[in-house]
């Protein structure tokens, strides 16, 4: 791609959330959703082949119909209010038609199906944008209106996609599959805390942007989209076997790393607010996640797979694109725990 | 005064003391079975002085209360009580004890361990004086478990068999069954008496029936009464020796000697008399018929105990607490020594116990040849012999007072039997010609194997006289009779004698080997082993297996929670993972939700 | 002036509900621009002459080129209409009925109640006095766009401009 054009278009995928984020009034905000609904598909098509075409064109339809609903329902809040920003009065009708839209954006749960697909059709690169980059706006639109969506509709919704991905990562044997899942799971965190305590969604969302980059920036050099294939990791560079598990291990939310902070925080949060059923059901559900977890830990560290290892594999690490992110990445996104009271 | 606390006092002394002593270097260089034959030795003479005292001015003791200890509201103290049975008892076990030991050190000479075993034997006498010595509850269980526990180490003395180890178990098992009929007893005595003092618990009036059905189950357990009998038989896995000891005096004697201790309790109870009376009657029958197909030679003489304590039992079901107690007593002397005669055989034939490969030792061993018929004579009560004096007096006394005919009968027909596998023993053992093999020399004529035999065979001829000719009266018996009740018991014996005798005679003659259904009821025990042993435990092992692996193992821990889990989760996630990459599909779904929220919420909001 | 609106409104519907249905790519261009028209003729009896000229010069200019030209590129020999398949037809019949009954529905109950107001058709679409609205006139709000809103037009400018630019990206093919 030409460079101006690359620089042209990632600017617009960084000013659409920054355009979301700064304005109070939701056309801007729609108007940033739809720079970076825009700008993104370009990325995804970068690599010109049926299968990004067809993922691009999936992820364009859902997001601009999400957009469309969006519209909907702020231009009904204008029709009744005469004003473009959120207010008690509005109806709920509305209030949940702006739920919708973001949930489908965000790819919670009834509106999880495109996901997956779009995940396992555009290069790790690109997905690691969709998976972290993406989420910002509509999570930052969630943030301004949660006072006036329904909480029940949150739970529902943040209940269904933490069984979503789940049970549907529990078959899933492609990386880009398992992280969307993963993503889907850590939403339904995010969602079940906004009734709450939104800042808990806030710290779970960075700690969920740390731990996908760090896990991203493992398989991407390596290639690794299938688990089959991570379990050549040990050949390749041994270095990473710790690394990815103790990151995974994280991402299942184990007590001593970083991914134990946020479960810990909302399960407490949502104990004292007398949410007994669903703090049950979404840690029994994280086991779940953590199985699947566990099981890429297995095909990489656990076991050496029976591969021979003839070749000189040292010429071939040297010249292995590296990550500058990752140190800081692994790092934070396994010991960060010990930070909590500075992240409250 | 009265000499009987000092005597008692030094019996008690005289035989503690090799068992203290054996712990000492004294025994380095004595033999210790010479030293612990004498010490019973001169404990039988000592023990002669109450019972002299006894037959001549009928003195009792009872010496009480040394207080021991005091839980809540029972007082527990030791109390001895040296009345009539206990004075006679201890007379004749000591005799009796005295023989074994002495032809102990004789039959197990090459036994490494003779003096472990010497000092086994005089701590079962030991308990077996505590148990007939007691006058609480308490001291009674004292020595009716010491007797229990060193039947068991005594029936597995060669522990490295294991018939014996099996024979041991079942012997402890069996009496831990009856044990619990004990116990069950004490507790309801504690409970409801508040006393284990026999003389307390008498006084009161009870008419309960179960402390008494408790002390049946106990004396079932120990006497080896039908339901809880077939340990006896195995028992004699252990050493003769020890069998002649279990049998004559000690351990099996215990539980009708407890239903004697307990008769003032019983005499009231007509259910108790009458389960005691059929049960009696039923072993004796049973038992009998089984003694009659036996082929090893300890064993037939092991039912024909069983018999004579099933016996004992009709004596307790009538009422006739010392009659019992006068057929324990010389049913004692020939057991011994019949014991003790085939415990000669046996070992002069190199360890050979079937009597099929016995036969013509009457010529060879002369001596235990005799003594071995004068023991089957005086067993089924030939006139005048020890055993006379008591069972003639029980069929009398049977026959005299209002029964049951069935039980009558049937003890009538058993003592048949006795005649009947009495003769088959000195038949195939003593007549006609040998069948051992030819190159074993016989040799009887060790005094430590003749002097014990030959004092037994004075006391199987004489004992039975003395001892009726001297004891004070206690009831007093039906003297006036029919003769053919008179006769009744001597006639069923020669019947049993003659009809055995041809049958025997058919041994002569070639036979068809097939075994017909009475005869193999007889050779499997009646099946009762069979059933007891295999076949209900093997039910119950495969029912009880059967449910905690389906409940456990199955059911709980496999399907129920781990494949269930694993059944709903990958069910869950083929489910919910089936991407089809249907973007119809998936904007189908997103418009149902998105109709169906929006509806719902205005439906059930306002 | 309120059974012309209906009539407009009513063919925007059928456009829509042409293109739906999925006949061939020319039929289903045809119908987005008869829908278009419609609409920018009912924005235009409703007041908003400029706003109402506006698009239908955008969709004339615009969106009918593309049209015309991605037809042309994906021409068929036999095109499938609606009658081509039985079911599609009895579908967009019964839509049209479903249409006009609720069309009659509306009419006769003057006015149905979901959320909003839709009664006598003028609460969706005629616009009542309101001061603060920037949409109401025309030629006002595009004013106001230039004045008070001029971040607004800043953005939607970039936005439009990466529209076509990202179109074109993606089209040129490399």
């Amino acid at each position: 791609m030409n460079p101006i054009t690359l620089l042209i278009i990632y600017f617009t995928i960084l000013s659409g959330p920054m355009v979301t984020m700064l304005s109070n009034n939701f056309f801007l905000m729609w108007i940033g959703l739809e720079m970076n609904l825009l700008a993104i598909i370009p990325v995804m098509t970068n690599k010109s082949n049926p299968r990004t075409t067809e993922a691009a064109t999936k992820y364009f339809i859902t997001q601009a119909t999400a957009s469309m609903i969006f519209l909907l329902s702020i231009i009904m809040n204008y029709k009744q209010l005469g004003t473009w920003t959120i207010q008690p009065q509005t109806s709920s009708l509305t209030s949940t038609l702006i739920f919708i839209s973001l949930a489908i954006k965000l790819g919670l749960s009834p509106f999880h199906a495109w996901l997956p697909e779009v995940t396992q059709g555009i290069p790790l690169s690109t997905g690691l944008l969709l998976l972290t980059w993406q989420k910002l706006a509509p999570l930052s639109i969630l943030f301004q209106v949660y006072e006036l969506i329904n909480p029940h509709v949150l739970i529902m919704s943040a209940c269904a996609s933490v069984m979503i991905g789940a049970w549907g990562g529990l078959n899933q044997t492609q990386t880009r599959k398992i992280m969307a899942y993963s993503s889907i799971a850590h939403m339904g965190w995010m969602i079940s805390i906004l009734p709450y305590n939104p800042s808990l969604t806030i710290i779970n969302l960075i700690i969920y942007i740390l731990l996908t980059l760090a896990m991203f920036s493992i398989l991407h050099p390596h290639s690794f989209f299938s688990i089959k294939s991570t379990s050549l990791l040990w050949n390749k560079s041994p270095i990473m076997l710790p690394l990815m598990s103790s990151i995974l291990l994280s991402m299942g939310g184990l007590p001593p790393l970083t991914g134990f902070l946020p479960k810990w925080l909302i399960i407490t949060e949502l104990l004292k607010n007398n949410n007994q059923l669903l703090a049950s059901i979404m840690a029994i559900l994280a086991l779940v996640n953590l199985f699947f977890y566990t099981r890429l830990i297995y095909s990489t560290s656990l076991t050496t797979f029976p591969s021979t290892n003839n070749s000189k594999m040292f010429n071939h690490q040297k010249n292995m694109k590296k990550y500058p992110t990752l140190p800081l990445t692994a790092i934070t996104s396994t010991l960060m725990l010990p930070l909590l009271p500075l992240m409250l | 005064m009265n000499p009987i606390t000092s005597v008692i006092i030094l019996i008690f002394v005289a035989l503690m003391l090799p068992i203290m002593l054996s712990s000492t270097n004294i025994y380095k260089t004595y033999s210790f079975s010479n030293h612990a034959t004498s010490m019973i030795k001169y404990s039988f003479m000592l023990s002669l002085i109450p019972l002299c005292t006894l037959f001549y001015s009928n003195t009792e003791l009872l010496i009480t209360s040394w207080h021991w200890v005091t839980i809540n509201t029972i007082k527990l103290s030791i109390n001895l009580k040296f009345d009539f049975f206990c004075i006679i008892f201890l007379s004749v076990a000591l005799f009796v004890t005295w023989s074994i030991m002495e032809f102990s050190s004789w039959y197990m000479h090459s036994d490494p361990n003779l003096n472990r075993f010497i000092k086994y034997l005089l701590l079962f006498l030991i308990t077996m004086i505590i148990l007939t010595s007691a006058n609480n509850m308490f001291q009674l269980f004292v020595g009716w478990e010491g007797v229990g526990i060193m039947s068991f180490l005594l029936i597995g003395w060669w522990y490295g068999r294991s018939d014996a180890n099996t024979a041991a178990l079942q012997a402890i098992l069996y009496n831990r069954i009856g044990d619990i009929g004990f116990i069950a007893t004490m507790a309801w005595l504690s409970l409801n008496m508040n006393s284990w003092e026999f003389q307390q618990i008498f006084m009161t009036n009870n008419n309960s029936i179960i402390p008494l059905l408790g002390l049946l189950i106990a004396a079932m357990g120990k006497s080896a009464q039908f339901g809880l009998h077939p340990w006896l038989p195995s028992a004699m896995e252990g050493p003769t020796p020890v069998s002649a000891l279990l049998h004559s005096s000690t351990m099996v004697v215990a539980g009708i000697f407890l239903l004697i201790r307990f008769h003032p309790l019983m005499s009231n109870n007509n259910m108790a008399l009458t389960m005691m009376l059929c049960l009696g009657s039923i072993t004796t029958l049973f038992t009998a018929i089984c003694a009659l197909t036996q082929n090893d030679i300890k064993k037939i003489v092991a039912f024909s105990t069983s018999s004579q304590l099933g016996l004992m039992m009709v004596t307790l079901g009538i009422n006739q607490p010392y009659l019992a107690f006068l057929h324990i007593c010389t049913h004692a002397f020939f057991k011994a020594m019949l014991f003790m005669c085939s415990g000669s055989i046996i070992h002069n034939l190199n360890d050979e116990q079937d009597i099929r490969k016995m036969g013509g030792l009457l010529k060879p061993l002369p001596f235990t040849s005799s003594c071995l018929i004068i023991g089957s004579l005086a067993l089924t009560g030939v006139p005048f012999l020890t055993g006379f004096y008591s069972k003639d007096l029980i069929i009398e006394a049977m026959n005299t007072c209002y029964t049951n005919a069935w039980a009558l009968l049937v003890t009538l027909l058993a003592t048949s039997l006795t005649a009947a596998y009495s003769l088959r023993i000195i038949f195939f053992a003593l007549m006609s010609k040998p069948r051992y093999l030819p190159l074993i020399t016989l040799n009887e004529n060790n005094p430590k194997l003749m002097n014990p035999i030959k004092r037994l065979a004075m006391g199987s001829m004489f004992a039975g006289f003395i001892m009726t000719y001297n004891i004070p009266t206690t009831s007093i018996q039906v003297m006036t009779m029919p003769w053919y009740l008179k006769t009744t018991a001597i006639l069923v014996t020669l019947m049993g004698f003659t009809i055995a005798l041809e049958l025997n005679n058919l041994t002569y003659n070639l036979k068809s080997n097939t075994s017909t259904l009475t005869n193999l009821f007889s050779t499997s025990l009646g099946y009762f082993t069979l059933i007891f042993h295999r076949l209900l435990p093997k039910k119950f092992l495969t029912m009880s297996f059967n449910t905690p692996l389906n409940m456990l193992d199955l059911t709980w821990l496999e399907t129920s929670i781990p494949k269930a889990i694993s059944y709903m989760n990958l069910t869950a996630s083929q489910i919910l993972a089936n991407q089809k990459g249907l973007i119809k599909l998936y904007f189908m779904s997103f418009l149902i939700t998105l109709l169906s929220i929006p509806i719902l919420l205005i439906s059930f909001h306002e | 002036m309120m059974e012309s609106i209906l009539i407009l409104s009513s063919f925007i519907a059928l456009g829509c509900l042409g293109t739906s249905l999925k006949p061939s790519p020319i039929y289903g261009g045809m119908c987005l621009i008869i829908s278009g028209c419609a609409g920018c003729l009912a924005v235009m009896g409703l007041g908003g002459s400029f706003l109402g000229l506006m698009v239908f010069l955008i969709y004339l200019g615009g969106m009918m080129v593309v049209f015309g030209y991605t037809t042309a590129m994906s021409a068929e020999e036999y095109p499938e209409t609606w009658v081509s398949s039985w079911l599609m037809f009895g579908v967009l019949v019964m839509s049209i009925f479903m249409e006009l009954g609720m069309t009659f529905v509306t009419n006769y109950y003057e006015g149905v109640e979901v959320v909003l107001n839709f009664n006598s058709m003028g609460g969706w679409v005629v616009y009542d006095g309101d001061e603060l609205g920037l949409m109401g006139d025309g030629g006002a709000g595009v004013a106001a766009l230039y004045s008070c809103s001029a971040w607004l037009m800043v953005v939607s400018g970039w936005t439009l401009f990466m529209g076509i630019f990202i179109i074109i990206e993606i089209t040129r093919g490399n």
